[in-house]
């Protein structure tokens, strides 16, 4: 169920489709707006040697999600929030980069949004939650990616590694 | 467009006036309720040696770690992301915020970074957070949201902004929204 822009009303012979469509099911569309969430557990956990910013895993549901959002609610673009909790490894010193793609536009240019030192066979948690301003009213595709500074590093996906069998989450949520 | 006090309905046939300013109106305040972030691309970073919560930017700049927001009675989250280092080995960088010019946390802040000396690497650390700030302490009206920081021992405190530094050419963004 999605949104509809709240009419503007100019008699007060209000109909019952119109509460159903104006005020019930807007009222539930703010109480659970759209989102997407990826619980990343896989057979085998993610890695990446990329000195260069590159996918995490493009699959629609996993670290790509594509939402349908409603703007501000009155034709104009309203506000994404964009999440990820997760945990990383690496045999190496080296450091770990992250940054978002709407509809394939860096949202974090440079070097992106954050980025994560990791001492060599140390674990380390990345944590951050963003809004994303400014969304048009649509289908908009959320994608995470990640580089690092030299070396290989690992996103934990619950896989079974012993002492490092963590799970993390990336999701996207319209804010309201 | 604000939030308007839900009224008793204690009458029908509903005015048209009504109908808008209590439905429509709050129906689209709830789906886009007061929103301010900063997302920065600066020319150099900041730094701090103070003591005491000072503000980040200096400049005092609105839409930078500074923002003026009308809320109407509800809840504030406040947000910010960025990468920080501090100088010196067994110092710390300590963090406040502050509304209306008040320092919100008391003591030493609600959040901070410690290097050992033992840190890891050049004591680049991400910090990321998310807090609520409950309604009963941010009235509706005009409120003015601020980033603080200080440091210890005489350290000094950098946050990275887009400026250009090697390896470490981070964009930091602080926003408040009203939750709903």
């Amino acid at each position: 169920m999605g949104w509809t822009i709240p009419k503007t009303w100019t008699n007060t012979g209000v109909r019952r489709g119109e509460l159903n469509t104006h005020l019930r099911d807007n009222l539930l569309y703010l109480k659970y707006p759209n989102c997407g969430v990826y619980d990343i557990k896989e057979t085998s956990d993610y890695s990446t040697n990329s000195t260069s910013f590159t996918d995490i895993n493009a699959t629609e549901g996993k670290f790509l999600h594509t939402i349908t959002t409603y703007g501000d609610g009155n034709g104009g673009n309203g506000d994404v929030f964009v999440a990820l909790n997760a945990t990383l490894f690496s045999t190496n010193s080296l450091s770990v980069f992250f940054r978002i793609l709407m509809d394939g536009v860096v949202q974090n240019a440079d070097d992106g949004l954050l980025v994560i030192f990791l001492a060599a066979n140390v674990m380390q948690a990345v944590s951050f939650l963003i809004p994303i301003r400014n969304v048009a009213p649509g289908s908009h595709a959320f994608k995470l990616q990640w580089k690092v500074s030299a070396n290989t590093a690992v996103l934990l996906a619950n896989a079974g590694t012993s002492g490092r069998d963590i799970k993390g989450q990336f999701w996207v949520r319209e804010a309201s | 467009m604000g939030w308007t006090t839900p009224q008793n309905w204690t009458a029908v046939p509903f005015t048209v006036s009504n109908l808008n300013t209590q439905i429509r109106d709050n129906l689209i305040f709830l789906k886009d309720p007061t929103f301010a972030r900063a997302l920065l691309d600066e020319g150099s970073n900041y730094t701090t040696t103070s003591a005491s919560f000072t503000n980040i930017d200096a400049g005092d700049t609105e839409g930078k770690f500074k923002h003026t927001a009308t809320t109407y009675g509800g809840d504030i989250f406040v947000g910010f992301n960025g990468m920080i280092a501090v100088n010196t080995d067994a110092t710390s960088v300590l963090f406040n915020i502050s509304i209306d010019g008040t320092p919100y946390f008391a003591d030493d802040g609600f959040i901070g970074l410690h290097r050992s000396a033992s840190s890891i690497g050049n004591a680049r650390i991400p910090l990321s957070f998310l807090i609520p700030i409950p309604k009963a302490d941010v009235p509706a009206g005009s409120h003015i949201f601020r980033l603080m920081w200080k440091t210890t021992g005489g350290a000094t405190g950098t946050l990275y902004a887009g400026a250009g530094t090697a390896g470490a050419d981070i964009h930091p963004g602080f926003w408040v929204r009203e939750i709903s």
